[in-house]
């Protein structure tokens, strides 16, 4: 059973997120007369409970699933735990096999890729291309860092778990949770998802070094060029989305919209005006470096 | 952890003070474990090697056991051998390359479309639209039928974040799930 404590203090209660708590019996006695009244008080919400409990009952129905690999031999000889053993071992002998083999795939196609952009870098210098040295524009994928946050999108693979203590990120450090706790950093390359939660609702904040494409942003959001930065705010599936800079960072905050479109928005706006002015040190070899995808890119 | 009997139980209770052998876990409990790790995988092939590794751990665990809630154990271990599993592969990425035949040709969906046949897919397919932290979540309360406390406690998250998880996991469900729901009137 969930405790007031496990909550932000002063957190209005919305009945509609307690629905699922209430159907698992998981809310303290004050929730629950919360939730009774409001459903006493709206069919709409009754339809959600009722639509829930239905949906509960669907996942319960699912059976016990027999293997399909062979049984373990022999477990009245005792032989079970050797043969689990050694499947496992031979499991991970596999695994390692293929990841040499990967290994060595990566290893030749960096070797390529690292003749080539050396010969890139070489002409740029001699040519004297400064230009195509600065940052490439960003457009924010705002569909998939929604699906993301809402957990339907990016598959196995698509972010790392990531230690935010060790992380050394002034834009993860600096909390943007407006009050929410982080709960959790993951990192795709150069992209950073923090994820911030106050117990019922989740809000993902994204940065990444670069400036935002203004151009490239979808047509059905709203653009605010005043105050403090530059805005682009949408709604996305049940998300509102917004996207500014701060230095040279772009971030991207994705708040749930059930927790109200206005407040979502709000928290939002807050979170990009916390977001320190990151100032991104690149040497000059960093710039080189990225001179060839730059090229490649751009052909 | 409590002692109640999990969703998925098919064994006889034991007695609370009741310490199993490896061996009677492998035998009576295997299926039950394979069910844990089909539901969070949805690939019987991920979920065989899920339950091997279980098993090892099991056999690891077994001294440090305290008599309690038998099922909700190995489902708490099952699901972070998975969880490990997905961690592994995010910071050792095996996909196939499509000039990599050998990549390519891994794996048998033949074996598991047949050994799915009879299941409503429909379920176990919105299942693994979630994501992997959600899909946990509901699996072990849904399926397996733990607390918010005893899944905070398996996972090693806050109750709040068990409760974030499943009212996103279910609420989602509902939405791929909807045109099935049968409702009372």
């Amino acid at each position: 059973m969930s405790t007031e404590a496990d909550r932000s203090p002063g957190h209005d209660l919305d009945p509609g997120d307690l629905l699922n708590a209430y159907l698992d019996d998981e809310l303290s006695g004050t929730e629950r007369a919360v939730v009774d009244e409001a459903l006493a008080a709206s069919p709409a919400l009754r339809h959600e409970l009722d639509e829930l409990r239905a949906t509960q009952t669907l996942v319960r129905t699912l059976p016990l699933v027999e293997p399909t690999g062979a049984p373990l031999p022999a477990v009245e000889n005792g032989e079970a735990r050797r043969a689990c053993s050694a499947l496992t071992a031979e499991s991970d002998v596999a695994d390692a096999a293929a990841v040499v083999s990967l290994d060595r795939h990566r290893r030749r196609h960096k070797a390529v890729v690292t003749a080539i952009g050396a010969i890139a870098a070489a002409l740029l210098v001699l040519v004297g291309v400064g230009a195509t040295l600065d940052p490439m524009p960003i457009a924010p994928p705002v569909d998939e860092f929604a699906a993301t946050h809402m957990g339907t999108g990016g598959g196995p693979g698509a972010f790392d778990d990531m230690d935010a203590d060790t992380m050394d990120d002034p834009a993860v450090l600096a909390g943007l949770g407006g009050g929410m706790d982080r709960m959790a950093v993951y990192a795709r390359n150069d992209l950073v998802r923090t994820v911030y939660s106050d117990g019922s609702h989740e809000m993902s904040v994204f940065h990444e070094p670069g400036a935002v494409d203004w151009d490239a942003l979808p047509a059905d959001g709203v653009m605010r060029d005043g105050g403090a930065a530059k805005t682009w705010t949408g709604v996305r599936d049940d998300t509102v989305v917004a996207v500014t800079e701060r230095g040279d960072l772009m971030v991207v905050i994705v708040a749930d919209a059930d927790m109200g479109t206005d407040e979502a928005m709000t928290k939002a706006m807050e979170a990009t005006e916390m977001v320190p002015a990151v100032r991104v040190e690149r040497g000059f070899w960093d710039r080189l470096s990225e001179a060839p995808s730059n090229i490649v890119d751009r052909i | 952890m409590t002692g109640r009997e999990t969703r998925l139980s098919e064994s006889a209770p034991r007695a609370d003070d009741a310490i199993p052998t490896w061996d009677e876990i492998a035998r009576t409990h295997r299926r039950f474990m394979y069910s844990v790790a089909y539901r969070l995988s949805g690939n019987h092939t991920e979920a065989e090697d899920v339950v091997q590794t279980a098993l090892v751990r099991v056999e690891r665990g077994l001294a440090g056991y305290r008599p309690g809630n038998l099922e909700g154990w190995l489902a708490r271990i099952t699901t972070n051998v998975f969880l490990d599993e997905v961690r592994r592969r995010r910071r050792r990425p095996t996909e196939a390359l499509p000039d990599d035949p050998e990549r390519v040709m891994a794996g048998a969906p033949a074996a598991d479309e047949a050994a799915t046949a009879d299941l409503p897919d429909y379920i176990q397919a919105a299942l693994g639209h979630l994501s992997e932290d959600h899909r946990a979540a509901l699996v072990l309360c849904d399926v397996i039928g733990m607390s918010y406390p005893e899944i905070a406690e398996a996972l090693d998250v806050p109750v709040g974040t068990v409760r974030s998880r499943i009212h996103r996991g279910r609420s989602a469900m509902r939405d791929m799930l909807r045109p099935h729901l049968e409702l009372d009137q």
